[in-house]
């Protein structure tokens, strides 16, 4: 039952031919005679009712989201994908350890887009468990409903016994097209944005700030030309579980005393979401499809392509709301876990919207990462002088904090449950210089700061903090060097790239097989950015010593860092990139390169 | 003089620009974008003006097209066209070259150079300098804001009601007989326009403003029985697709 190739020679021929550009192995071309599973998915345009309404959508395998792919660890799978569609399409397999050439990014690994009326045969072996998902990787199709999920059992029994296993996919879909919406943002700034600040907010804040500190907010953001009320690039969205809406009400079921699975995928194009089920605790037991050693919270924020798997035990028999809103709060997504179809429960009251700080624009960042004492000499004036200034601050200053200091200051998530006003005080020296008021600060209707989540008094977010690998690795190597990934963008132009240079402009990121690195991510803007690594998973530094979570997506916080280390056991060339569709399409992507440790000779 | 401007024009688009195209996530984008276009009184008579401009390239290589003009009394008082090259130069700012023609009071060509771009407190900022064919040189600043004042107010989720304050200024280094200008500051615009935007593609207002020539432009329009100064308030529609 074993293919003529091992796994890792296969790997290597895949990832040569791929750098060679020349298609010699595809493993996908091989017989499939030897697989356990063969699927055929066709790619469609179709339409779709979401609350009623009915909008165009691409579809695989005729339904949005797709179906659901259930796998088990150590199996081959076979899935012939065949393009319906006029133009050319892909199927990523988001999470994935495979050969390049079958992890579906077009234009890279020697992989080609499938074209109109072609089929192509994925073929891959199964070499984790867990939630993953799949979806287009081609312009911006995943937008228009080309996602679903995957689930891995694992090989070996699960050590996390459960009733009922459901999988919560979380989308955004626009009755826009994608290319549409693309257009918009490129040709004006701030198309969506509909909680842009007035006159009468103005008005209001002076009345509750004072007229000087509300003048001196006004003043900073309009020197900076950048604005607090931008958390997400576009609206207009509906938001999705499974495909459903929020009148749809997908519902899932169990009986009280059940210990019941959710699985949290987030495959929306742009949304990132605070997920709660009021009255429920929840357990999360796995990040991005990997295990952690469990976590009780109440809620968690999930970035654009993370996954969460968390358990639920409801011994009521009641219907309990899962609520998902997204930042901008301009919706959101609603299921229902109930005994019986057609309960429901009551939909919790709609958070407040948030205002982005002066901490969200990278001053905490560079008082952080520097101990405070480079920045503390500066005043305000100088450090709000507009963005280019401020860009070459930062990176002036960011290489200098060395290797091994990242860790601690590297938590995306680190005010989460934090009370906001001290907190932020306490990191960020600058904090308080734009902003009107402790007390304002504190008030949970008129959240500041991107972390503002506007959690319950009393009930506990996840911070990334709290994610611990279930596997101990006490000898794991150094790093051998850090590499500096600036996030960086020009929202006027709607430009976004990785070290000022967009997709095509750049040089790729060269490592060698089994070189041990960090990559440590300056988020230079006032965006947060998921940030995906294909072929590889990253270990996050989030404090938890020998026990990093892996992840293929880090959520890199507004004007913040983090940082990963990182084996390059996966030879080839890996997209990494942004996962807010807008922003890979506008060039928030590199290639991250694995050169074999040798290199395999052509004959 | 008119082909060297046109030539420079051409092969600075045309040369950097061919590279580019090549990779999709440059992708060409266009946008056109009716500034105004708007009908009323005003103290000579009614008037009607407009303001158009197209952009079409990457983004770092653009072609803008702009034309802008009015009538008072059904006579076209200003009518131009200009025809850029333009170029991100920093984060906020781009430069223009091109050409410039206008129609009134006589044909007259132009080759320009200018920025154009945001300044701090959002106020979007032109700055052009141009040379004539009979060799003038002249120069226009324009600059306007956005200030919104409420969020959508009939519930139609657009993005809601905007006052503009926007000016022109027009200067020239040289007298130009056929086109009644001196040397000197030549004539300014002042406005504010109040907008509802329903959706970026409708959005209707109501302009108030104030054309006025200066200096010893002024004087010769005088001296020739013209008057050198017009209110208006008009109402119009702003749009783009």
């Amino acid at each position: 039952m074993t293919s003529p190739l091992s796994r890792r020679d296969s790997l290597k021929l895949a990832a040569a031919a791929g750098m060679a550009g020349v298609v010699t192995a595809f493993p996908g071309r091989q017989s499939f005679a030897n697989a356990h599973r063969v699927q055929d998915l066709a790619v469609e345009a179709t339409r779709i009712t979401v609350d009623g309404t009915q909008t165009n959508a691409l579809t695989i395998g005729g339904t949005v989201p797709g179906p659901v792919l259930r796998w088990r660890e150590g199996e081959e799978v076979v899935i012939r994908v065949t393009n319906r569609l006029s133009e050319p399409t892909s199927i990523h397999w988001h999470g994935l350890l495979l050969a390049g050439v079958m992890d579906g990014a077009p234009g890279f690994n020697g992989y080609e887009a499938i074209q109109p009326g072609q089929t192509y045969t994925y073929r891959f072996q199964l070499r984790q468990a867990g939630t993953y998902w799949y979806h287009s990787h081609s312009a911006a199709q995943e937008q228009a409903g080309m996602y679903g999920a995957i689930v891995i059992e694992p090989a070996r029994p699960e050590p996390v016994r459960v009733t009922r296993d459901y999988v919560v996919l979380l989308s955004d879909h626009s009755p826009e097209a994608p290319d549409a919406i693309f257009r918009n943002l490129r040709n004006r700034e701030g198309y969506y944005n509909r909680g842009q600040r007035t006159f009468l907010d103005f008005m209001r804040d002076v009345r509750r700030d004072g007229w000087s500190a509300t003048m001196a907010d006004r003043k900073a953001w309009g020197e900076m030309r950048m604005d607090p009320t931008d958390l997400a690039d576009v609206t207009g969205y509906s938001f999705l579980v499974n495909g459903r809406g929020p009148q749809d009400n997908k519902t899932f079921l169990f009986t009280p005393g059940e210990r019941v699975r959710l699985r949290f995928i987030n495959g929306s194009a742009m949304s990132m979401y605070d997920v709660a089920i009021p009255d429920l605790r929840m357990t999360v037991i796995s990040a991005d499809g990997l295990p952690v050693i469990p976590v009780p919270v109440d809620e968690f924020r999930i970035g654009v392509g993370e996954t969460y798997d968390v358990v639920v035990n409801p011994t009521e028999a009641r219907a309990f709301t899962i609520m998902s809103e997204p930042l901008d709060r301009s919706g959101y997504a609603r299921a229902t876990l109930a005994p019986r179809e057609g309960m429901e429960a009551a939909i919790p009251p709609r958070r407040p919207r948030t205002v982005l700080t002066m901490a969200d624009m990278g001053m905490a960042h560079g008082g952080m990462a520097m101990g405070g004492s480079a920045m503390a000499g500066m005043d305000h004036s100088g450090m709000a002088m507009g963005g280019s200034a401020m860009a070459g601050m930062n990176h002036g200053g960011m290489p200098m904090s060395g290797s091994g200091t990242g860790p601690a200051a590297a938590n995306p998530h680190a005010g989460h449950v934090m009370p906001g006003a001290p907190a932020q005080a306490a990191a960020d020296p600058h904090a308080g210089h734009a902003m009107p008021s402790a007390t304002a600060m504190a008030d949970p209707n008129n959240p500041l700061g991107w972390e503002q989540a506007g959690t319950p008094e009393g009930k506990r977010a996840l911070r990334y903090a709290d994610l611990r690998s279930t596997r101990a690795r006490p000898n794991a190597p150094q790093p051998s060097r850090d590499i500096i990934l600036r996030l960086t963008g020009q929202m006027g132009r709607y430009s976004w790239s990785l070290n000022d240079r967009r997709f095509g402009m750049e040089e790729g990121i060269r490592v060698r097989e089994g070189d041990r690195i960090r990559i440590r991510f300056m988020n230079e803007t006032m965006m947060a950015h998921p940030m995906h690594l294909h072929g590889m998973f990253m270990e996050m530094e989030n404090g938890a010593g020998d026990r990093l979570p892996y992840k293929h997506v880090v959520l890199v916080r507004p004007g913040a860092e983090a940082s990963v280390l990182l084996t390059a056991d996966e030879v080839g060339d890996w997209p990494f990139h942004c996962h807010l569709l807008y922003h890979m399409e506008a060039g928030m992507m590199t290639r991250f390169i694995v050169e074999p440790a040798r290199v395999a000779s052509a004959g | 003089m008119r082909n060297v401007v046109l030539a420079a024009v051409a092969g600075a688009f045309l040369a950097p620009a061919m590279p580019a195209l090549a990779h999709s996530h440059n992708a060409i984008n266009s946008v056109v974008r009716l500034n105004n276009l708007d009908y009323g009184g005003s103290s000579q008579g009614d008037r009607f003006s407009w303001d158009l401009d197209a952009r079409v390239g990457t983004y770092d290589h653009r072609l803008l097209f702009r034309t802008e003009g009015e009538q008072i009394r059904g006579q076209t008082d200003k009518a131009e066209i200009q025809l850029f090259y333009n170029r991100p130069i920093s984060e906020f700012w781009d430069v223009n070259v091109g050409w410039r023609r206008d129609f009134f009071r006589t044909n007259r060509n132009y080759g320009a150079f200018g920025f154009s771009g945001i300044a701090p407190y959002f106020f979007e900022v032109e700055a052009t300098a141009y040379v004539s064919e009979e060799g003038v040189l002249s120069g226009r600043l324009e600059s306007s804001t956005d200030l919104l004042i409420a969020r959508s107010i009939f519930n139609d989720n657009g993005p809601g009601l905007y006052l503009k304050p926007a000016i022109e200024i027009n200067a020239s280094a040289g007298n130009d007989r056929e086109l009644e200008i001196r040397r000197g500051l030549t004539d300014m615009d002042l406005s504010l326009q109040l907008r509802y935007e329903f959706t970026p593609q409708i959005a209707p207002y109501v302009q108030v403003g104030w054309e006025r020539q200066l200096g010893e432009t002024a004087n010769l329009a005088r001296a020739n029985g013209e008057r050198i100064s017009n209110s208006y308030a008009v109402i119009g529609i702003r749009s783009m697709f």
